[in-house]
């Protein structure tokens, strides 16, 4: 009869009931505290005639998962020079929980001769202390990030970059050093802004409610189920490695070459090298100081940038009052330039 | 009597349970009752059977079972029941819950098997209902005889 107008009515009264229930699906899950209740509408006959009833489930609440993943960004290491200031590893925290939370972060150093996962094995430890970033979205440490203390409100499934910043890299490193840091995250409660939150505590009874459970996996260095998450990064020192010679030979004189005695010409060469596998080195300053018993001889100048101490270069260096100059503007790895001058003996 | 009766549906709704009609001032003759509860799995290491928990511990990816009983009260017996359930937004009904019985993918305005169902996406295009858009399923039921009891249910991942 009129079921079928009948049933209309109904459906709309059926989508009422579950947008009642709407809460944003995400990849993390159902957010914390949600309900889940089960609406049932039921149509039917007696006699012939129609009859419409409807009933409610108990409710279920969704409980707390609290899980996060911290990873570096990136399978390389952060290239450092000895002496460099300030410099960054970067690592992405991920709030997998289906809630907001707040996250501490902790950086420390990895000790000496320990694994540095991919990197091999810890060799030396930043000085300083250590700073955290929040990445301004390119993924880059640089001026437009926001210097943080902890990851404050950070919603499910929304990724962060933090890089975590060394003060200072030790001078006098070796090249190929490793330093290992390790960035662990801890959720903790989400204090609305207001500084970092409290600690978690786990549920230890199921109820009703919303319980807390904390889902994590183990870290590099925590264990599941803890809160926590820790990764590994490093720096790896990639300098210069120079190393300077100084030569001289007789060029000319009154009893041939081969004899330093008063009159005669010497040429000095300063040859600097840089080993192979090491960083370009740029603006090399070479200076020597002239014995007092030799004169610099001005028509031949000071030579640089020649790939040896037969070859004179086509730079040119500077004397001033007994001092030679010259400055070598790139050397790359496993290449030689020198510096020629010439003197005669007083 | 129609117009008052289809207000009435309007009004009723499913936030209440079980209001009698005002047109026919009588008992319902059917008892219903609805639950949600946890599925634990069976444990082969463990031995145990797969069992039906009270669901006071639920988190995503948990799998959750929810039933509606029926019993016929009355001394007459009940015919052309169906049963409208809408299925929660935070769930996801399981692939064997969806080939069960009819569903909606539109709100409850049309059913059909899912295989038979399609969905208008964002993008314009019309691709077959997966049970990402079931957002009801329903069961009939010809007759039920004075004092006898039934129960429908499905299952559902908890998203």
């Amino acid at each position: 009869m009129n079921r079928t107008r009948l049933l209309v009515g109904t459906a709309i009264s059926a989508v009422a009931g579950s947008l009642l229930l709407a809460s944003p699906a995400l990849a993390a899950g159902t957010q914390a505290g949600s309900t889940i209740t089960n609406n049932v509408t039921v149509q039917y006959q007696v006699g012939g005639i129609a009859q419409t009833q409807a009933t409610a489930s108990n409710t279920v609440t969704v409980d707390r998962k609290v899980d996060l993943v911290v990873a570096r960004t990136d399978a390389s290491a952060t290239i450092v020079t000895p002496g460099a200031t300030a410099q960054a590893v970067s690592f992405t925290v991920t709030n997998t929980s289906n809630a907001t939370l707040d996250f501490q972060l902790s950086a420390s150093q990895r000790a000496d001769g320990e694994s540095v996962d991919i990197f091999g094995n810890d060799s030396f430890d930043t000085t300083g202390g250590f700073t955290y970033y929040l990445d301004d979205g390119d993924g880059v440490f640089d001026a437009g990030d926001t210097l943080i203390t902890h990851l404050n409100a950070l919603a499910p499934d929304s990724p962060v970059v933090v890089h975590v910043v060394a003060a200072n890299v030790p001078s006098g490193l070796a090249n190929a050093s490793v330093a290992g840091i390790i960035l662990t995250a801890t959720a903790k409660e989400n204090n609305n802004g207001t500084g970092l939150g409290t600690d978690l505590t786990q549920a230890t009874t199921n109820t009703a409610g919303m319980d807390t459970i904390f889902a994590d996996a183990a870290g590099f260095v925590d264990g599941a189920r803890t809160a926590s998450f820790s990764a590994i990064d490093a720096f790896q020192v990639f300098g210069a490695t120079l190393s300077a010679t100084k030569s001289s030979r007789i060029v000319a004189g009154d009893f041939g070459t081969g004899a330093f005695i008063p009159g005669a010409t010497i040429e000095y060469c300063i040859a600097v090298s840089n080993a192979a596998g090491s960083a370009t080195a740029e603006n090399i300053v070479l200076s020597d100081t002239l014995p007092s018993e030799v004169t610099y001889v001005d028509a031949f100048g000071v030579l640089v940038g020649g790939p040896d101490c037969n070859t004179p270069g086509t730079g040119v260096g500077s004397e001033s009052a007994g001092v030679v100059t010259g400055t070598v503007a790139s050397l790359p790895a496993d290449t030689t330039q020198t510096l020629i001058f010439r003197a005669t003996i007083n | 009597m129609f117009s008052n009766f289809l207000k009435a549906a309007f009004v009723a709704g499913s936030l209440m349970v079980a209001a009698p009609m005002a047109a026919m001032a009588q008992e319902s003759p059917v008892a219903l009752s609805s639950a949600v509860q946890l599925v634990i799995p069976a444990d082969e290491n463990a031995g145990t059977e797969e069992q039906l928990a009270e669901a006071s511990n639920v988190l995503p990816q948990d799998l959750l079972h929810f039933s509606v009983s029926y019993r016929n009260t009355g001394a007459e017996a009940v015919s052309d029941l169906l049963l409208i359930n809408p299925v929660p937004a935070t769930v996801r009904v399981t692939d064997g819950s969806a080939l069960s019985t009819q569903v909606s993918v539109d709100g409850g305005t049309s059913w059909g098997n899912l295989s038979e169902l399609v969905v208008e996406r964002e993008n314009g295009e019309t691709t077959p209902a997966t049970v990402d858009d079931i957002t009801h399923l329903r069961w009939t039921i010809a007759l039920i005889a004075p004092g006898e009891a039934g129960s429908v249910g499905f299952r559902a991942v908890v998203k």
